[in-house]
């Protein structure tokens, strides 16, 4: 550790001014450096307040009294660091830094262009942790299409089989999660000990909690797959298989409110599987001279699973009580993908008392309320009836690609569609529900239950739902996220160039995001959501995407 | 074919200069900024994170909802009572609150947490301050003294806890949190243990304090009392009394003076929680954030957008109701009709319209609370609370959000209550009852001396006021104890005691299910309550941290 208070030794040249006033100027030195120091602190101890602050040259110059003293003070050479501020008026801000030093090598063997066999080695230091990381790789490749038995299969251009393993380390764990760090937040560390009624003293709490034995986060990924060309580059495929595991994963542990606060230190835990399988074909040919068709389609799907983890967590902040009720919707269990979703079952709508009587025990449970489900059947609704409730992992995604030219037209477009994909729609608190009072809700309201609109998923209009909590993680929110995106459309004409001389020109329209089909009722299923990156698949009312339409003309002079 | 071998090596860095570079190692050496590391205690360092340690007093860590769901005023334990509703916005307003009210909360009811976590966050800062100090090395700091105030707030932070959660985690500086249960100790352990620390601080604390917020040997000795009383050792209870009334402490002369913030640790407070306007409020007392009327305005938006939460019930309003001679109706209080509005010309105890707003009567000498400063029609006629919010037309009122902050103390421990204790003690161990009846009367007679509050023109007495003093020749041990049970509902109401004056008595069931059925006529939601004995005495131990460490915590019973 740094020290944080320096020494200084001082270089005083007194001149007599008048009216008994002296000017002191001098320079402040570091004690173990000799450097000049800027920025320490010079006070007059009087109540005058006055004071200066040495140059960047170390140097500093003060008017006092002849009988005044001085008072010198440093603490951080770099002052923009404001945070480590005390006292009356208070400023903030901060600063972290990291290094990363790397080196790698890599062996490459070509025998013959048919086979291939490459191998790398990282060695990776980080200042966040303290081991080395070692992370080798290695690929084989075996192009058969070259072997003398393929030679008369006329069809195939290229066949080309290739496998690989490696494994590469993560360390996006936050700067000094080695250490422990105390500081002072006035929120909640300061203390008014002396009683002043508008005053405090400042206190130092514990900010965050370190874990020396921190260390990389591996993933180690094997692959399988081909790349096939048939027909003189028209046709191609790539199709790979892969496994890809993540040990030691970084990740900041709940505390358990024993251990107090702070937030908590980033630990190596638990395992997790992703398996799937990518294609892309792609075909482009000719017809005649004037037609081109270039269309590449993609498919991918894989399956997430959690293999090991201690315990259930919820993901995110659970500060956020005002909507729901403080327990996470969004999960890390054992045995289940990444961030499954975990709430109760809707059961429907109360249609009439006898049903509202039939019913389990359910605090607020009404004519026209949210009917949740008594999933273990003990009689009463509460928290042991919590399930999961899907997750936002797709099932598959699919991609579509085509570029078509005739003669000086072009036309291209892009198609992406995810299916199976589930979607928390945390806005129905506003869209769907009076209770969530101060703000507009969304037309769909006005389909609300009511006894004559009783096929309506949509409990009834009401400020107060007399404790039935209608905001509580449950299968009402969640929605399939499923749907086919139109990237872009655009077409384009190349003028030719005899009508311009000897400019090119290029006019086009492009319209980008045109549209989306799903049945998702939010804006956009696809949207980044939380704000904060460990919440996903939690619509909280992202900015939708623009759709934009563009008219342009390139000229080329 | 084979003529056509040939082999290429691209790139072969040699595995030495990868496996020894050890070279510029302070490239990746970086330090922190504008924070501590730990391990560099001074002095001063420890002293702030002994500063911090008596911050968590207030409960307030991160954001302010952990502050007024999980309070040090322990409002919202009222309302699990028969002395207070919830209020707010209407009955879904603070869902984890209403769940509280009427016994249906879960392990994962929200506030229950937040309790938890408040006091086992003020204990780990106990302890971490506990090491430091007992690591410094320093000449001439006050190492024992120091540790005994340290030892004291964890004391206090145990003693909320077992409380309200019974079975409970018990802490030391030397245990590691992540390996104790709530279940190593028996119930009797537990409270040694808590006794032990706040034993420790009696014995090494200074009678005063350079500092009005530290904590002194009569702050100690009056916890103990609380301790004591807890366990029923009514022995140790009356002496520990004793000691605190030898000290430098007095009833305040104007019952009203207990809102103010000129009478801030006046004599009569024992034991308060600091409370500041500094950093543009951020030290004020966010736990009773929620507690404010939503008077409309008066002088120029005092209070105005106030929340309504944690108001009077009938039931404890009704209690205030006396017969001619100024004695509560002990059995009969709340049959026949309510006192709802001013115009209730029923004798009164004087302490009701101090204590909440009522209907045509002036709030702290401004205006009259009216229909319009009822929040929800649910809590209709909304008895707000007065004790812990200052006049709105003090200038160190705040206006606008944190509606009505002000610097004003939260007394845990005030000197009406230590006598009230002894009283107590002496009644339930067979003493001399003219002694505790004496003391009630102490009591009663400094609310009978209090300038009773007057109409708005100042000319009369708002209500019909009375309040007698008690005769002890008259008195048995059945209605001695029947007066001081009393008398503490009346004087410390809206104070946070209640529901744990109603468990150390072992009536809790019996008067909340009463209660439930009867004020279920006046507040609907109330009547499908019932209150589960031997389950709802406590809270359930939080379901998040059962998640995270399943062996650690056992439930409580019924949850």
């Amino acid at each position: 550790m740094k020290r944080i208070y320096l020494l200084m030794s001082l270089f005083l040249f007194l001149s007599i001014g008048l009216y008994s006033q002296i000017t002191v100027t001098g320079t402040v030195f570091d004690e173990e450096t000799r450097e000049p120091l800027i920025g320490a602190s010079i006070v007059v101890v009087d109540d005058s307040g006055t004071g200066t602050v040495s140059d960047i040259d170390g140097t500093f110059s003060i008017t006092l009294q002849e009988a005044g003293a001085l008072e010198f003070s440093y603490t951080d050479v770099d002052f923009t660091f404001q945070s480590a501020a005390s006292g009356d008026a208070r400023t903030s801000g901060g600063g972290t830094e990291n290094a990363l030093r790397s080196l790698f090598g890599r062996l490459n063997y070509n025998f013959d262009e048919k086979y291939l066999f490459s191998a790398i080695i990282r060695r990776d230091e980080t200042s966040r942790f303290s081991d080395i990381g070692y992370f080798p790789s290695v690929s084989l490749g075996w192009v058969i299409s070259k072997e003398p038995f393929f030679a008369n299969i006329g069809a195939i251009d290229q066949l080309k089989f290739r496998g690989s393993w490696g494994q590469l380390g993560n360390q996006t764990a936050g700067d000094f999660t080695q250490l422990s760090l105390f500081g002072s937040n006035p929120n909640s560390s300061d203390y008014d000990i002396a009683s002043t009624n508008t005053g405090v003293e400042q206190g130092f709490i514990v900010l965050s909690r370190g874990n020396p034995n921190v260390k990389w986060e591996t993933t180690t990924q094997a692959n399988l797959g081909l790349n096939l060309s048939m027909y003189n580059g028209k046709i191609n495929l790539e199709l790979d298989a892969w496994n890809k595991k993540t040990e030691d994963i970084l990740f900041r542990l709940p505390l358990l409110a024993v251990q107090g606060e702070g937030q908590p230190p980033v630990v190596n835990i638990g395992e997790m599987t992703n398996r799937g399988i990518d294609a892309n074909l792609s075909y482009n040919t000719n017809i005649g001279n004037d037609f081109n068709i270039d269309i590449s389609a993609q498919f991918g799907t894989y399956r997430n699973n959690f293999d090991r983890f201690g315990f259930e967590v919820s993901i995110g902040n659970e500060g956020e009580s005002y909507i729901d009720t403080g327990d996470g919707i969004t999960r890390i269990v054992e045995g289940r993908p990444y961030g499954v979703y975990y709430g109760h079952q809707v059961e429907g709508i109360f249609q009439d008392q006898a049903e509202v009587d039939a019913h389990a025990k359910q605090t607020g449970k009404n004519i026209g309320r949210l009917k949740y489900a008594d999933t273990n059947g003990d009689g009463t609704v509460d928290d042991k009836d919590r399930v999961y409730l899907g997750s936002f992992h797709p099932d598959w995604t699919g991609g579509l690609g085509l570029n078509l030219s005739w003669k000086n037209i072009t036309f291209s477009t892009a198609l992406y569609a995810s299916v199976g994909n589930e979607v928390y729609n945390r806005n129905k608190i506003y869209t769907d529900f009076a209770q969530s009072e101060l703000f507009n809700h969304g037309t769909v309201i006005l389909d609300a239950w009511t006894p004559e609109n009783t096929s309506s998923s949509i409990p009834a209009v009401i400020l107060d739902d007399k404790g039935n909590n209608e905001f509580r993680a449950s299968s009402y929110f969640i929605e399939d996220g499923s749907y086919l995106k139109v990237r872009h459309l655009k077409l384009g004409y190349q003028v030719p160039k005899r009508w311009l001389k000897a400019m090119g020109a290029n006019v086009y329209v492009e319209v980008q995001n045109p549209f989306i089909l799903t049945g998702y009722s939010g804006v956009d299923p696809e949207l980044p959501f939380e704000g904060n990156s460990n919440i996903p698949g939690i619509d909280n009312g992202a900015y939708p995407l623009a759709r934009t339409i563009l008219f342009g003309v390139n000229i080329n002079l | 074919m084979i003529n056509h071998i040939y082999k290429t090596v691209s790139f072969l860095l040699i595995l030495g200069l990868l496996l020894f570079s050890a070279c510029q190692k302070d490239l990746l050496e970086k330090d922190p900024k504008g924070v501590l590391a730990e391990g560099v205690a001074s002095p001063a360092t420890v002293d702030k994170q002994v500063i911090a340690t008596y911050q968590a007093l207030g409960g307030h860590f991160f954001g302010n909802s952990e502050s007024f769901t999980g309070p040090s005023s322990n409002w919202v334990m009222d309302v699990r009572s028969d002395d207070a509703y919830k209020g707010g916005g209407g009955i879904g307003d603070q869902t984890n609150l209403h769940q509280l009210e009427t016994a249906t909360m879960d392990p994962t009811n929200f506030a229950t947490f937040q309790k938890w976590r408040n006091l086992y966050f003020g204990i780990a800062r106990c302890n971490v301050a506990i090491r430091e100090i007992t690591n410094l090395e320093a000449a001439n700091y006050p190492k024992t003294e120091r540790i005994a105030e340290m030892r004291f707030l964890r004391a206090h932070f145990h003693f909320d806890l077992k409380r309200n959660f019974n079975q409970i985690v018990y802490l030391d500086e030397t245990m590691d949190p992540t390996v104790e249960t709530n279940t190593r100790f028996s119930n009797e352990e537990l409270w040694d243990l808590i006794q032990a620390d706040m034993q420790f601080a009696f014995e090494n604390l200074p009678t005063v304090q350079s500092e009005v917020g530290r904590v002194t040997k009569y702050n100690a000795a009056a916890y103990l009392a609380k301790i004591a009383i807890e366990k029923k050792q009514w022995a140790a209870a009356i002496g520990h009394c004793n000691f605190v009334m030898g000290g430098p402490f007095k009833l305040l002369d104007d019952f009203q003076q207990l809102s103010e913030l000129d009478f801030e640790n006046s004599a009569e407070a024992v034991f308060a929680i600091q409370y500041s306007t500094a950093n543009i409020f951020l030290n004020h007392n966010w736990g009773d954030l929620l507690n404010v009327t939503s008077g409309p305005g008066i002088n120029g938006g005092a209070y105005a957008n106030g929340d309504d939460f944690y108001l009077g019930s009938q039931n404890l309003v009704n209690a205030f109701k006396v017969d001619n001679d100024g004695f509560p109706l002990f059995t009969s209080f709340n049959s026949g009709s309510s006192v709802v509005r001013g115009s209730y010309s029923g004798p009164v105890d004087p302490r009701i319209d101090f204590t909440f707003g009522r209907l045509g009567i002036p709030w702290k000498g401004t205006a009259n609370y009216s229909e319009a400063w009822v929040r929800s029609q649910d809590y209709f006629p909304s008895f707000s609370g007065k004790k812990q919010v200052i006049a709105p037309d003090d200038p160190r009122v705040h206006n606008s959000f944190p509606w009505a902050a002000s610097g004003l103390n939260f007394n845990v421990i005030r000197y009406a209550e230590v006598l009230l204790w002894k009283a107590e003690a002496i009644i339930e161990s067979g003493g001399n009852l003219s002694e505790a009846i004496d003391l009630i009367n102490q009591i009663r007679q400094r609310a009978k001396d209090s300038e009773y509050v007057k109409t708005l023109d100042g000319s009369e007495d708002a209500a019909n006021y009375r309040i007698g003093l008690y005769d002890a020749s008259a008195m048995t041990t059945e209605t001695a104890r029947q007066a001081v049970r009393f008398e503490r509902r009346l004087e410390l109401a809206m104070e946070g005691h209640r529901f744990y004056d109603l468990n150390r008595w072992g009536i809790t069931s019996e008067v909340i299910n009463n209660y439930y059925q009867r004020e279920g006529d006046r507040v609907e939601y109330l009547q499908d309550a019932t209150f589960q004995s031997g389950k709802h005495e406590y809270l359930p131990i939080p379901q998040g941290e059962i998640d995270l460490a399943p062996e650690l915590y056992t439930q409580n019973p019924g949850y």
